[in-house]
């Protein structure tokens, strides 16, 4: 298997891993709906806790993202620099020959990850994080197989 | 459905024998020692966890098999009805119980995996016919997979090229919820899937938005998948 096949298997395993933890959840309070209430919580609280999920799913999702096109940027061009991801994305585009479509798309998952992170989400358009793995695979699909 | 919830009580207990990775939020707290606390506490020695064992669902094993790991329970039931409900397991009652265990998870493996490799290459090889006739070229290849109870295996796994797109025929794993396998059917590069599940050896198929139903896997279902795996390109 390439190495870019692992990374995109890797991103593709944060999204399954979020939807058998959100389908759990889901089971378990339908069980029993007071389950909350051993933690002081309520079930009210339960939707805000599936939308954070997602959110933190999406995290974790770009931060495998991140660490591969990290690593093609040290090993595949040999660069000891450690740019910022928008600077990172830009450059990695330009070298594989990456569709500006693709590279728009990745920017805004990169944004909304920031947003989150930053918890300044008022006038960002939220992405579901099957939105985000589709445009980050689909980046990542013009890195070299191996580095 | 006793067979199922025998190799799942398995499969979970197998789990249960590896000391856990504990994260505190207590600054006197210290993760190794509460760690060391809940793996001594033998929870999976219990008389109930391998009470769904009935030698006849494994008719489909050798006598041999079926016979030695009808031993290995009957052995890991005597030592577990031996705990005190009140108390943790005394060492030697934990030693032997992890090791009658570890015999029916080997058994069950040596039943098992074979079982589960076949209905895989059973479905590559549907797939592979069905993929044939539209002259979608189509490449087999391994991946490695690591779960509880199987342990470290390599499955059949399908490159589809149509002239759209290249999808893959990834298997995931024997353990899916309320599945005995899964695999998925992903269109490359976004990955975008439909899951394919298996209940009492058939295989299903399920485009992953909220309101799709499952479907018995067949050609007309998984070239319909295909069409709207390809759509959403």
């Amino acid at each position: 298997m390439s190495k870019q096949q692992q990374f995109l298997e890797r991103i593709k395993a944060v999204e399954r891993e979020y939807l058998v933890i959100k389908q759990a959840v889901q089971e378990a309070l339908s069980r029993n709906p007071s389950l909350l209430r051993s933690v002081g919580l309520e079930y009210a609280d339960f939707r805000q806790i599936l939308e954070n999920l997602e959110a933190t799913y999406i995290v974790r999702l770009f931060a495998v993202f991140e660490a591969g096109v990290r690593e093609v940027w040290a090993n595949r061009y040999r660069r000891r620099t450690a740019p910022p991801m928008e600077v990172l994305l830009d450059s990695l585009a330009a070298r594989r020959n990456i569709p500006q479509e693709h590279l728009t798309n990745a920017h805004a998952i990169r944004q909304y990850r920031n947003a989150l992170l930053h918890q300044a989400s008022d006038d960002i358009v939220p992405i579901t994080i099957a939105q985000a793995r589709r445009c980050l695979c689909t980046f990542f699909s013009f890195m070299p197989d191996h580095w | 459905m006793a067979r199922e919830a025998f190799i799942r009580s398995v499969w979970r207990a197998h789990r249960l024998l590896v000391r856990p990775r504990v994260s505190v939020d207590g600054p006197n707290l210290d993760p190794e020692r509460v760690a060391k606390v809940i793996a001594k506490a033998d929870v999976w020695l219990t008389p109930n966890l391998l009470e769904d064992f009935k030698p006849q669902d494994f008719a489909d094993a050798s006598p041999e098999q079926r016979a030695a790991l009808q031993r290995a329970v009957e052995q890991f039931q005597e030592i577990a009805r031996q705990v005190p409900p009140s108390g943790p397991a005394p060492k030697r009652q934990a030693r032997l119980g992890r090791r009658y265990l570890l015999t029916v998870i080997e058994l069950l493996r040596q039943i098992l995996l074979p079982e589960w490799l076949g209905a895989l290459e059973k479905l590559c090889g549907e797939v592979e016919e069905w993929a044939t006739r539209r002259d979608w070229a189509v490449k087999r290849d391994k991946k490695h997979l690591s779960e509880p109870l199987l342990g470290d295996y390599f499955a059949p796994r399908l490159l589809i090229h149509t002239l759209e797109a290249r999808l893959l025929l990834d298997p995931i794993t024997r353990f899916a919820a309320s599945a005995e396998g899964l695999a998925e059917l992903c269109v490359l590069p976004s990955y975008d899937s439909a899951q394919i599940l298996r209940h009492r050896n058939r295989w299903y198929i399920r485009l992953p938005d909220a309101d799709s139903r499952s479907q018995m896997l067949s050609e007309a279902t998984f070239v319909k998948t295909v069409r709207q795996l390809l759509k959403s390109l």
